[in-house]
């Protein structure tokens, strides 16, 4: 059996550990690393999607298919902001996108 | 993914707000060894030089990054998928290094033919896709159990027995191509 295979294989692997100055190590490296403030984490969070969404308005508004008002425009911005959202979410953090990953990457 | 509770919500929420480093310290204490294994299982054996890396860069990350945490998971599955990308981005990075040769610790315990075996295993596992190889490592290598991987992995307890599934069956192909049967 292939479990058993795998019982004895890792059976003669040692169980590693942290080094002991690991914590002293981590101490180090966090005293030169500074944190963002709050309003820079909110900046870092905001710009690119502002960013993102100027350029698809530049896009629409250069390419403009047909005639929209203003309101249909930011309906069809809101809908590309609720699909980008969900999508990037779905393949970033779940099963999906790890799968995906692994086929691209393999 | 729904909020549930909590046990690290406190020491998170008096770090964000309060800055009070005595709070972070504890999450490390609470948490590193855990990420140790997730970074070791994504590395492989013989690895843990490298995975302590990885661990000491997934920690200063989340220095930097837990006022950006909004709780909408446990805090331990956001810093578990946190280590796993972190592994996976640096075993891409070194991944001429690190597959130069397959790695077997304890090789002076094992008989002669064993030792071919356990290269084999090795070799097998090195060829199977990321996630696969992850679950093998921290079901057969750290002994946990199927719960404990989905919740490290942030996965389904299922998604985590369709990838044993699936490993072992690509591991039994894999083995029996170089010759290794199990009754041998």
């Amino acid at each position: 059996m292939i479990h058993d295979e795998l019982v004895r294989h890792f059976r003669t692997q040692p169980q590693p550990s942290l080094s002991a100055d690991f914590a002293a190590n981590l101490r180090r490296r966090l005293q030169f690393t500074r944190r963002p403030r709050p309003l820079d984490a909110a900046l870092g969070r905001w710009v690119p999607r502002l960013y993102w969404l100027g350029a698809a308005a530049l896009g629409a508004a250069y390419w403009q298919p047909v005639s929209l008002t203003t309101f249909q425009v930011a309906l069809v911005a809101a809908a590309v902001v609720v699909v980008g959202q969900t999508l990037r979410r779905a393949l970033r953090a779940g099963p999906l996108g790890r799968v995906l990953r692994d086929a691209i990457w393999r | 993914m729904t909020a549930t509770t909590d046990e690290d919500a406190d020491l998170v929420a008096g770090f964000v707000d309060s800055g009070r480093m005595a709070d972070f310290e504890l999450l490390v204490a609470r948490h590193r060894d855990a990420v140790f294994r997730v970074a070791l299982a994504v590395l492989g054996p013989g690895r843990a030089r490298y995975a302590e890396d990885v661990v000491q860069e997934v920690f200063v990350d989340v220095y930097r990054k837990l006022s950006t945490f909004e709780g909408r998971s446990r805090f331990s599955t956001w810093l578990y998928r946190i280590a796993y990308n972190r592994a996976v981005d640096y075993r891409r990075s070194m991944r001429l290094e690190l597959e130069r040769d397959v790695v077997i610790e304890a090789v002076d315990q094992l008989a002669p033919a064993d030792v071919l075996r356990s290269r084999a295993v090795a070799d097998c596992l090195s060829r199977l896709p990321e996630t696969q190889r992850a679950v093998v490592h921290l079901h057969y290598w750290f002994g946990e159990t199927v719960l404990e991987i989905s919740a490290a992995l942030g996965v389904q307890p299922g998604t985590v027995k369709a990838w044993l599934f699936r490993a072992r069956h690509a591991l039994a192909r894999c083995l029996a191509a170089k010759g290794v049967g199990h009754d041998s």
